[in-house]
């Protein structure tokens, strides 16, 4: 009896042993061999690693005049199992979000828990809100990229997307800058992601703000460039129009407008062809103001000087293709002109006859020259080259054609840069729109160089078209800009619109120009007004003319440009 | 124990417990020996006490300062937001455009329609 209990009780001993020995095993196995494994999932479920969104950078005029800033917002969320009267809730929530109200009870009454009411909303709509104390609306705290002067500048700035990524202008092109880094916190939390209170809490890496861009534009000339073109277009009924404004002794773009304009607070309202910066982007035949460059290469090259007298009869016949002028000449008009006097008048006749004259090898190289056929590197996304053929590919017609500015496409920033290197006496000039970048602190600065690469015409010959452009507007075709006392430089241009099928050109419809600078011999602006489709009236000086006088009266006021002589009282 | 030996003293525990303490009468000097750790360790109680005491009220400052400061970080980056939004509410009652039409439409206001250059008589 004694023997049978013994053995029991070393069974149970046995067994003890066993299973003591198996937990022990099975202990060693969790807490030392899979030691590592069990640490890193545990601290995988208390660590929560959240992401510190950086500032984005502002976007300045050139004198520190904010374009594009961004201010805190609120976006407003309901989670609708929490809302116990769904109709009471859209009723008082409706007219705060200025949503529809049976819309909002669709959303109210979902089966989800989360639900976005309003994105980004206002710090003054949040407020509403809050002050209602309603269940189930909660709140989460961003920043709002916004345009405080709306429309102005809105082709050059550009816009955001809903995450702040920049999607056009300068916020796209510059996105790397003024986006900044973003940091990331860790903390330990709970499976909610609440911060436990005896948790730690490491920053892994800090944010680091966006940089500030700050622009070669200036707000005001902006402002009333935009106000004059909208003025031109709506004036003429015109379907759009451009502006440029142009330092050309170190490329500052000072304004450039796009009309019909849009407002980036609100872009998704605005057709892309809209937001899109047709003053880069859009390639037209410049028409009469491409003389200047036909101009500009014969006088080089010596060709003729501007007193050179030519007969310029009033057609011209080459390869079955009559070369004729915009106006029909009087009978008492004479048929012999000097160089200078067919660009002041603007005659196509004569000016085929320079650039045949000229040879095409010599015109084709003196366009390259001038930075048509190629991007002007301009610091604004979407630019074009343009539109020019290589003169082993011109036909017979080209090289006459293309010295009045037809069968070659260039984009109103070529223009203008080009007619810079004029004004300047020569100087090659690249436009920029980013003067320099700055830190949050405002010390550090980085420049964007003035890309001035040196002479590329002489600067007499350049002194002769500065002279001749300033007869166009004192006795030639550009009178109606005249400002009394100032000297100004200019040259009309009225262009037949090419078809967009791209089999010749569109009846009665034709792009309007104006390109001209001031003071006309030691030029500070350039100027060029591009109207789409005007109705009624055409030329270059009845429709972009006007234009260009307001833009430069309101310069000359602004900038307090002393008149060159007192005009006669 | 001998309860005559007149160097042994009976003291109360004799009643309480029923048995006797025997102990030596201390000499004068460790009488002062004891009383001197005595003060010794009241003293050192007392400092602790002190020191706990001071501790605890820097502790306690530290933390007000603390949630003070909190209070006043969290003040400032609710000015810093409000701060944002005036500006832009500033910027955008202040563009060329509103100016513009409240001096024309509100004012009657017009641009000058010519204007006169003066020459100064010593320039």
């Amino acid at each position: 009896m004694k023997k049978a209990t013994t053995g029991r009780i070393n069974i149970v001993k046995l067994a003890t042993i066993i299973v003591a020995g198996l937990i022990l095993s099975r202990l060693f196995y969790l807490q030392v061999w899979q030691h590592g494994f069990y640490k890193n999932k545990s601290e995988n479920q208390i660590d929560k690693i959240i992401t510190i969104d950086a500032k984005r950078g502002r976007i300045y005029d050139r004198n520190k005049v904010p374009l594009s800033i961004t201010t805190p917002a609120k976006s407003v969320f309901a989670n609708p199992r929490e809302i116990k009267d769904p109709l009471m809730t859209a009723k008082y929530l409706s007219p705060i979000l200025n949503i529809d109200q049976g819309r909002l009870l669709n959303k109210l009454q979902s089966r989800g828990s989360f639900i976005w009411l309003s994105r980004k909303a206002s710090i003054e709509v949040a407020k509403k809100i809050e002050a209602l104390k309603l269940e189930g609306i909660h709140f989460i705290d961003e920043k709002n990229r916004v345009f405080p002067h709306e429309t102005l500048a809105a082709d050059i700035i550009g816009f955001v997307g809903i995450d702040n990524q920049g999607l056009g202008g300068i916020e796209y092109k510059m996105q790397s800058l003024l986006k900044g880094k973003s940091g990331k916190l860790l903390f330990q939390g709970d499976p909610r992601r609440r911060r436990l209170i005896s948790g730690q809490t490491q920053i892994i890496s800090p944010s680091v703000d966006g940089k500030h861009v700050v622009t070669t534009i200036d707000h005001y000339i902006q402002y009333v460039t935009e106000r004059a073109l909208e003025k031109g277009v709506k004036a003429r009924s015109a379907k759009a129009g451009q502006v440029i404004v142009m330092n050309p002794n170190n490329g500052d773009i000072l304004a450039m407008a796009d009309y019909p304009r849009y407002n980036p607070n609100n872009w998704q309202v605005s057709p892309s062809r809209v937001r899109k910066n047709s003053a880069i982007s859009d390639i037209v035949e410049p028409g009469s103001i491409f003389k200047l460059i036909t101009i500009s290469a014969v006088l080089e090259e010596g060709i003729v000087t501007p007193g050179t007298v030519m007969k310029v009869p009033e057609t011209f016949l080459l390869y079955n293709k009559r070369i004729s002028e915009a106006h029909k000449r009087e009978e008492d008009e004479p048929d012999e002109y000097t160089a200078s006097e067919i660009i002041q008048k603007s005659f196509n006749v004569g000016t085929s006859i320079l650039a045949m004259e000229l040879g095409k090898e010599k015109f084709h190289r003196y366009i390259e020259l001038f930075g048509f056929g190629k991007k002007t590197g301009i610091e604004l996304p979407g630019e074009s080259a343009g539109l020019m053929r290589h003169h082993r590919n011109w036909n017979g017609l080209d090289n006459a054609m293309m010295s009045f500015g037809q069968a070659i496409g260039v984009t109103p920033i070529q223009m203008v840069t080009a007619i810079s290197k004029i004004a300047n006496g020569g100087l090659d000039i690249r436009p920029r729109v980013l003067q320099y970048t700055i830190d949050e602190d405002g010390t550090y600065r980085q420049g964007s160089p003035i890309r001035k690469k040196g002479r590329m015409f002489r600067e007499r010959t350049m002194r002769q078209v500065q002279e001749i452009m300033h007869q166009t507007v004192e006795v030639g075709t550009g009178q109606i800009v005249k400002i009394p006392g100032y000297d100004i430089a200019g040259k009309t241009g009225t262009a037949q619109k090419a078809r967009a099928d791209g089999r010749g050109y569109a009846e009665g419809e034709y792009i309007s120009s104006f390109v001209g600078f001031f003071p006309a011999y030691n030029a500070e602006v350039v100027i060029l007004v591009l109207i789409d489709t005007p109705q009624k009236y055409y030329y270059g000086s009845q429709v972009a003319g006007p234009v260009f006088k307001e833009i430069s009266e309101a310069i000359i006021d602004y900038y307090n440009i002393a008149p060159e002589m007192l005009p006669v009282q | 124990m001998d309860s005559n030996n007149p160097n042994f003293k009976r003291d109360f525990a004799t009643v309480t417990y029923g048995f006797d303490i025997i102990y030596r009468m201390p000499s004068k000097a460790q009488k002062k020996q004891q009383q001197r750790r005595l003060r010794l360790i009241v003293s050192m109680y007392l400092l602790s006490g002190c020191f706990a005491l001071i501790g605890l009220h820097f502790g306690i400052q530290t933390q007000s300062i603390n949630h003070k400061m909190n209070l006043i970080k969290k003040d400032m980056r609710k000015m810093k937001r409000e701060n944002e939004s005036l500006e832009y509410a500033v910027l955008n009652e202040t563009r060329l455009e509103k100016i513009d039409n409240i001096a024309r439409n509100q004012l009657n206001m017009i641009p000058p329609k010519k204007i006169h250059y003066i020459t100064p008589k010593n320039p």
